[in-house]
């Protein structure tokens, strides 16, 4: 080609570019400058801002309530990938064998996933209602393991178990297609290979299906770290107490005592975080 | 090393059956192939000796025990895929000891093997390299190695050579040959190439729908075909079967305007003959032979003159054709025959080659 056609290729690249990188710039890159602008300020109700430097940022570094809800994060994080990652892996080797009526068993997995949020939220809290829920009136009433009803999700310390456990069963159906999808790619005379080999069906597992989901399983953990650093709706629906990163830096930045540059703060650490992440899957993920 | 017997052995898709029934015996370290056209039931069958599919009657009997209800992994058997079955993300050498480490032997032995057999595939340059970076013929030396390099009873071929071009597949057919004639274990091998069945087998078995339709050494395949299925499947060109009828006055074997004394062919009687009888004669293209260019053409069938009607040079060899009546026949004529389509032709057979079948149900006469 010669550098005329070159340049004109690389201008019409940029030409089809441009609509899609001005959408970006206005509705992300412009709040998260406004958010770093935002978070070296005092900033009061009525507009007026006051240059702060980076005393927000030392309050925070001295905010127990900061680093506890950092702890959580960690905790719902790590319990939320764990789960999807096994459950949705567990659920593809299962429907990856054959039998009847497959198709629909796989269609109906999905359905936590499709279901709105708020619906299924209400369906949970019921669910762990202390005075008319299943759960308590299993526990207690049926098989008698526990003395007596707790208000489970009213407790900071056991809400966030049922938030880990509701956005795992919520979300685990994703982890599944992703999983299923490369299973079904897997060629079916390298497993035959392998028994030839010697190997029995959990060496044919370790040694041929997980080398061959390495990858999506690197996509389907970073994924499901960068989301649900960022996940909102179904923790706050669910339990409000349970105060991820996202949760705090919500009610520091519009409920109770309003300290809009303190929440900017917070949002510039998730945001750092979730750079690493975004660093990481480019770096290591899309290169496998 | 160790012997393999199918008895009776049955499979079954859905009530059709697949393998009906076969009863084969290969001996402690022969090269047995199985050829027949695709779906014939030849990799069903390796595949069953393999443990890869169920066996829905009969046995098979690896070294004395019947394997039947075992697992692959517990047969202790080698297999060559056809597409080579590689694993991906494991190196040459990786993929060629992975059978081996399962097995415990030391790191010594493991050492030792994994050259012997790097050697004898040439695959030392390459034992670091991944499936990827190697071309096809590479991937199956790989694979061969990795079935070679294992101390099994049993060594099972699945086409291993079909996705080769035609050059390298002659090579690697002329290795195979070579690595048996070395190690003298137990080989099996599934192929619809009958040069490759031909060339490489102790004993070579023809599957049709299912059966076995003949067994027996190569040239026993190749010069007494019990019917016309085989006689036209193995060899190449085919045989020419030309139909033909049997006229009990004179004796003779009529095929369109020619004739045949029966007294001429040793291997066939008239007592097995009816008067009208439907046949077929079947001659081999190779058993033609120039009447210029023959020696002893005392004893030989002379054919009336026929014209040549297309000629095909291949090399040293060429191919004739002419016409018996309607059928087109092929001879194959070697260097010194110069011939041109159009011109007249005088071709002999050596009656010991020419072969007689019923054309009802393609059953070779005696």
């Amino acid at each position: 080609m010669s550098d005329r056609i070159v340049a004109q290729e690389s201008r019409l690249g940029y030409r089809l570019l441009a609509p899609a990188f001005l959408v970006i710039v206005l509705l992300i890159l412009y709040p998260i400058m406004f958010n770093l602008y935002l978070s070296f300020f005092d900033v009061q109700l009525d507009g007026n801002k006051t240059w702060v430097g980076v005393s927000n940022y030392l309050k925070l570094l001295s905010d127990q309530t900061f680093y506890h809800s950092l702890g959580t994060t960690l905790i719902y994080l790590a319990g939320t990938v764990v789960g999807t990652t096994v459950l949705g892996l567990a659920v593809a080797l299962l429907l990856n064998e054959e039998f009847p009526l497959r198709n629909l068993v796989r269609g109906l997995v999905l359905l936590p996933y499709f279901a709105p949020v708020i619906s299924v939220v209400f369906g949970w809290q019921f669910i762990f209602d202390p005075v008319n829920g299943i759960y308590n009136h299993v526990m207690v009433e049926e098989l008698g393991l526990m003395s007596e009803r707790q208000n489970v999700i009213g407790e900071p310390d056991s809400a966030i178990w049922v938030v880990i456990v509701f956005d795992v069963w919520k979300h685990f159906p994703i982890a599944f297609l992703l999983i299923l999808a490369k299973l079904q790619s897997i060629p079916k005379d390298q497993y035959e290979a392998a028994a030839i080999d010697g190997y029995s069906a959990w060496g044919r597992f370790i040694h041929v299906t997980l080398p061959e989901l390495r990858f999506v399983l690197g996509t389907v953990i970073l994924l499901r770290l960068i989301w649900n650093l960022n996940r909102f709706e179904d923790v706050y629906l669910l339990a409000p107490n349970v105060e991820t990163l996202p949760i705090y830096i919500y009610y520091r930045a519009f409920t109770g005592v309003i300290d809009q540059g303190f929440a900017a703060a917070v949002a510039v650490v998730q945001l750092v975080f979730l750079a690493g992440l975004i660093w990481l899957y480019v770096r290591k993920v899309l290169k496998w | 090393m160790a012997e393999v017997r199918l008895k009776q052995l049955v499979k079954r898709y859905d009530k059709q059956e697949i393998i009906k029934g076969i009863d084969l015996h290969v001996q402690d370290g022969e090269f047995v192939v199985l050829v027949g056209p695709s779906g014939c039931g030849k990799s069903t069958t390796l595949r069953m000796i393999a443990g890869l599919e169920d066996i829905n009657a009969g046995t098979i009997e690896i070294a004395g025990r019947a394997v039947n209800d075992l697992q692959p992994h517990l047969r202790n058997i080698a297999m060559v895929f056809q597409n080579y079955a590689l694993y991906p993300h494991k190196t040459v050498k990786d993929n060629i000891l992975f059978g081996l480490r399962k097995s415990k032997v030391s790191r010594a032995v493991m050492d030792d093997r994994l050259k012997q057999v790097a050697t004898m595939l040439q695959l030392e340059e390459l034992l670091n390299r991944k499936p990827a970076d190697l071309s096809g013929g590479q991937r199956q030396r790989v694979a061969m190695g990795r079935a070679l390099v294992r101390d099994a009873d049993v060594f099972l071929f699945d086409e291993p050579l079909s996705n080769l071009d035609a050059k390298l597949r002659h090579h690697m057919r002329t290795e195979i040959a070579r690595i048996h004639q070395n190690l003298k274990t137990t080989f099996i091998y599934v192929t619809h190439d009958q040069v490759e069945a031909m060339t490489l087998g102790d004993r070579v078995v023809v599957m049709w729908d299912g059966e076995i339709e003949q067994m027996g050494t190569p040239m026993d395949i190749y010069l007494n075909p019990v019917n016309t299925f085989v006689a036209t499947f193995i060899g190449s060109p085919s045989m020419n079967l030309i139909p033909a009828t049997y006229r009990e006055s004179n004796g003779m074997i009529v095929m369109a305007d020619l004739e045949l004394p029966m007294e001429l062919l040793p291997g066939v009687h008239t007592a097995n003959l009816k008067d009208k009888q439907a046949l077929y004669v079947g001659i081999r293209p190779d058993f033609f032979e120039d009447v210029h260019y023959a020696s002893e053409l005392e004893a030989y069938w002379k054919l009336p003159e026929r014209t040549i009607e297309l000629i095909e040079p291949l090399g040293f060899d060429k191919e004739v054709s002419f016409s018996i009546g309607d059928q087109f026949v092929k001879a194959r004529l070697d260097l010194r025959s110069d011939l041109q389509a159009g011109n007249a032709l005088g071709l002999a057979v050596n009656p010991e080659r020419i072969l007689v079948f019923d054309r009802d149900n393609g059953m070779r006469v005696n």
